[in-house]
């Protein structure tokens, strides 16, 4: 129990280290700001949130070469692969609140190019299908697997899988065959090893490709979006970078939140099976830095850089202070919720359930009002809303 | 002296009288190419699929409650039929079947999901009702050189009359809804769309300025109340459509509006001398009056029609409230683009298998353009939970379902549009004024800040 605190606290403590160190290196203080309500202003915006995710995409090439390094030690120093991975992790979760152009799906945004399922799939990680190809004990070409076998979530299920079971049902080939049973500890350890430094390997391929694909052309698409081929104005660019945002509504709230609360999609009262990171027993840590990402998307950066131009820079900019204030309360008000919560969400929904329905309710708020009045005043669109007719 | 029989008699002489046949023609051509440009354009861009097939619910107008979508194929089918039947109202052959099965089939296509609802989709099938009792294929037509027995160079008045009237009213009311302090006074919702779109060229410098928005609301409200007048009137009827060129090149280039500026730019010829497609060949009308028991039948028939038309915009003020806000009497009214609402809805479902409220989120049952539009219409919003209820009810023994509905109109603060204590499942959607919508808000819009130059 003492470990599972100790490391919380070192993600938790390393999560905000790298947000508040991302965030600060995206200062420029010498740049002019640009007057209110003028194209430049947007423009500037633009440029800010392409330095934020540029910035997020080297923090997470980073932490995946800590991994590699430390991943080769895993069966004698499992911790510190542990350790590494959630800082692979803690960058991922930010990264997921910045979809906007390759990572994004190609249904669901202009310029959507899958990335970010190469990188983490969640919700569609499969343990079970990873144990199959613990026992085929093949990893020469993990890049070919279906995206459910690999990634952080499937990392994370190698580096922390607690014994050795595995994850399939009774009447699956591994068990029935007795493929799985004629395995020792040693050799699902070994495996699992094997397995978890063909992943980093694949994963380091994956986030370069989804850095080189931004340098190279996106980033441009996404600054200038008037001479580009992906958006037609800034008005989409602009919205492409709210309807990320949207991932705070969709899947912080709908999904990780409201399904193992209980509030929705769960059959019992809670239903903390269905909680994400669940090996590694993060949850919470992991929304926390979902919000993070949020609160550095809307301020285009730190909350404190005067340079950075985000969503605030552009409410202030035509009188919409107030609103402002709303998102900012509404916020902070999800960070005292998650303090209040802990960072352990099994723990919460054994304890007190409803600290953690307290953390839906609270990002519930930031949610309702960027689907109102947040899009109403930057006339912005929901998310996966093509264009269509209207009068 | 005027008396009744003396007006309907002056009514009926005048209906009678003959008029040039030619720009009925012209407009009967350009119904039928929007008509089919219009269908390619659903097909071409997948609209079928993603408006009638997608969707796993459909919201339902009041009293049309049976209608349901065809099967995937057919529904593709029945846009492919549509562009067939447009091509033959334009060409003019087989008109009259083709004008009935088109008007049957398009008010169909429009009667299954309420999201739909389109001002001009509204037009284009009030339209195609009228014109299956006009003769549009007396001239030009394919249908007059197959039987020259049909074939005429004039038309009763009454037939101009008749397309003149509903082109009119959406001009008129467009401009009557614009009459309203959040439009004239505080600008909005024009000063929230112009402010995004700075990097118009040449005038988009000055879009995010609060005073062009104010001076955009105005030209819009006397644009639409007063250009029917400039039309007809020849003395300014050149100006006055190179004005309708310009507001709707405009409103086209702005806003994702689809074909509703071309239907505009080309009905709008209507109100233009009936002889204008002969490009001042002279034309002397034969002195002929096309009264008749069939005529007389078709004034009255147009005065009931016309008079039920001209009434239903103004039946919102029969309801208490803003019309923006409640929505009761929006449909049907060419309320066009008069309001920018915003909407969270999340219902909460009590079952007796659980002991807390469960929420659900609109986005399990809709899609992303049906929760666009529902979000602010307290009648949607009502019909999913009644869905909503059921679904659980099945699942649960029974639920209660209520609903916080947070609305931003105009970029006001969000407030609840819907009694957050009232269970949905207890109150049903008719034409009484509906007590469980709150009140609107009294407070101004919100205005942004003038930018100093």
């Amino acid at each position: 129990m003492r470990s599972t605190h100790t490391s919380l606290l070192f993600i938790m403590v390393a999560a905000s280290v790298a947000a508040i160190s991302c965030s600060k290196s995206n200062s420029n203080s010498t740049a002019p700001r640009p007057e209110p309500g003028t194209l430049e202003m947007r423009l500037a915006l633009l440029n800010s949130a392409a330095e934020l995710q540029a910035r997020e995409h080297g923090l997470l090439l980073d932490t995946i070469g800590e991994l590699k390094t430390s991943v080769a030690g895993f069966q004698t120093e499992p911790d510190t692969a542990r350790q590494a991975w959630s800082a692979v992790a803690m960058a991922t979760q930010r990264l997921e609140m910045m979809q906007v152009g390759p990572a994004a799906l190609p249904n669901e945004a202009l310029g959507g190019q899958g990335l970010r399922d190469e990188i983490y799939s969640w919700p569609l990680v499969n343990p079970c299908r990873i144990d199959q190809e613990l026992v085929k004990n093949d990893f020469t070409a993990v890049n070919a697997l279906a995206v459910n076998a690999r990634g952080v979530d499937a990392l994370e299920y190698v580096l922390y899988a607690a014994s050795d079971d595995n994850a399939c049902a009774p009447n699956l080939a591994i068990n029935t065959d007795g493929s799985w049973a004629a395995l020792t500890s040693e050799d699902i350890a070994e495996r699992r090893a094997a397995y978890a430094t063909a992943l980093v390997a694949d994963l380091e391929t994956r986030a370069t490709t989804l850095q080189s694909t931004w340098e190279d052309g996106f980033r441009t698409e996404l600054t200038d979006p008037q001479n580009g081929e992906v958006y037609g104005s800034t008005r989409e660019a602009i919205n492409a970078l709210s309807n990320a945002m949207f991932y705070l509504d969709t899947t912080v709230k709908d999904l990780k939140l409201a399904v193992p609360a209980g509030i929705s999609g769960c059959a019992e009262n809670t239903c903390p099976a269905s909680r994400e990171s669940k090996f590694a027993n993060i949850t919470l840590v992991v929304i926390r830095a979902n919000l993070e990402a949020f609160d550095a998307m809307y301020h285009g950066g730190d909350r404190g850089d005067e340079a950075a131009i985000g969503f605030d820079d552009l409410l202030i900019s035509i009188d919409a202070s107030e609103l402002h204030n709303d998102m900012v309360t509404a916020i902070d008000g999800a960070y005292t919720a998650l303090d209040a919560a802990g960072g352990n969400m099994f723990a919460a929904l054994e304890s007190d359930p409803e600290s953690v329905v307290a953390v839906h309710t609270a990002i519930r708020a930031i949610t309702d009002l960027m689907k109102t009045q947040f899009l109403s005043v930057l006339d912005l669109d929901l998310p996966q809303r093509a264009e269509g007719d209207n009068d | 002296m005027l008396t009744p029989r003396n007006i309907w008699q002056r009514l009926v002489e005048r209906a009678a009288a003959p008029v040039d046949a030619s720009s009925l023609a012209v407009f009967r051509m350009i119904f039928g190419i929007i008509g089919f440009i219009g269908c390619v354009r659903f097909l071409a861009y997948d609209w079928v699929n993603r408006f009638y097939v997608a969707p796993q619910f459909h919201f339902k107008y009041f009293g049309f409650e049976w209608v349901e979508p065809l099967s995937p194929v057919a529904m593709h089918g029945a846009f492919v039929v549509l562009a067939i039947l447009s091509l033959m109202v334009a060409a003019g052959f087989l008109y009259r079947p083709a004008i009935i099965a088109f008007f049957l089939l398009f008010t169909y296509v429009e009667l299954i999901d309420v999201t739909m609802y389109l001002n001009h989709y509204y037009l284009v099938s009030l339209l195609a009702f009228w014109m299956c009792f006009l003769p549009l294929n007396r001239k030009w037509s394919i249908d007059a050189l197959i039987w020259p027995d049909i074939r005429s160079e004039v038309t009763p008045a009454l037939h101009l009359w008749v397309v003149r009237f509903q082109v009119a009213c959406v001009y008129f009311f467009a401009g009557i809804a614009k009459f309203g302090s959040d439009w004239l006074l505080d600008a909005q919702p024009m000063s929230l769309w112009m402010s995004s779109r700075v990097e118009a060229p040449i005038i988009g410098a000055y879009l995010g300025e609060w005073w062009v928005a104010l001076g955009m609301s105005w030209a819009g409200f006397l644009f639409d109340t007063t250009i029917v007048a400039w039309l007809l009137w020849p003395k300014t009827r050149k100006y006055a459509y190179a004005a309708v060129l310009a507001f709707h090149g405009l409103t086209g280039y702005f806003f994702a509006i689809g074909l509703f500026p071309l239907i505009m730019v080309g009905c709008a010829t209507i109100f233009f001398d009936p002889s204008w497609p002969r490009f001042g060949r002279k034309f002397e009308l034969p002195k002929v009056s096309f009264d008749s028991r069939r005529l007389r039948l078709g004034v009255a028939g147009f005065v009931l029609l016309a008079s039920v038309l001209f009434a239903m915009p103004w039946r919102h003020l029969a309801y208490p409230g803003d019309v923006l806000w409640t929505e009761e009497g929006m449909r049907w009214s060419w309320k066009v683009m008069i309001r920018e609402k915003n909407g969270a809805v999340t219902y909460r479902v009590k079952v007796p298998t659980r002991d807390r409220e469960l929420q659900v989120t609109p986005c399990d049952y809709l899609t992303a353009d049906q929760e666009r539009e529902f979000s602010g219409q307290p009648d949607m919003i009502l019909q999913l939970g009644h869905h909503i209820g059921r679904d659980y009810a099945a699942k649960h023994g029974s639920a209660e379902v209520y609903v916080d509905a947070l609305v931003s109109m105009n970029g006001r603060k969000p407030r609840l549009l819907i009694d957050p204590n009232v269970n949905l499942m207890s109150i049903s959607d008719g034409i009484a004024p509906a007590k469980w919508i709150t009140d609107a808000p009294v407070d101004a819009p919100f205005r942004p800040r003038i930018v100093q130059r």
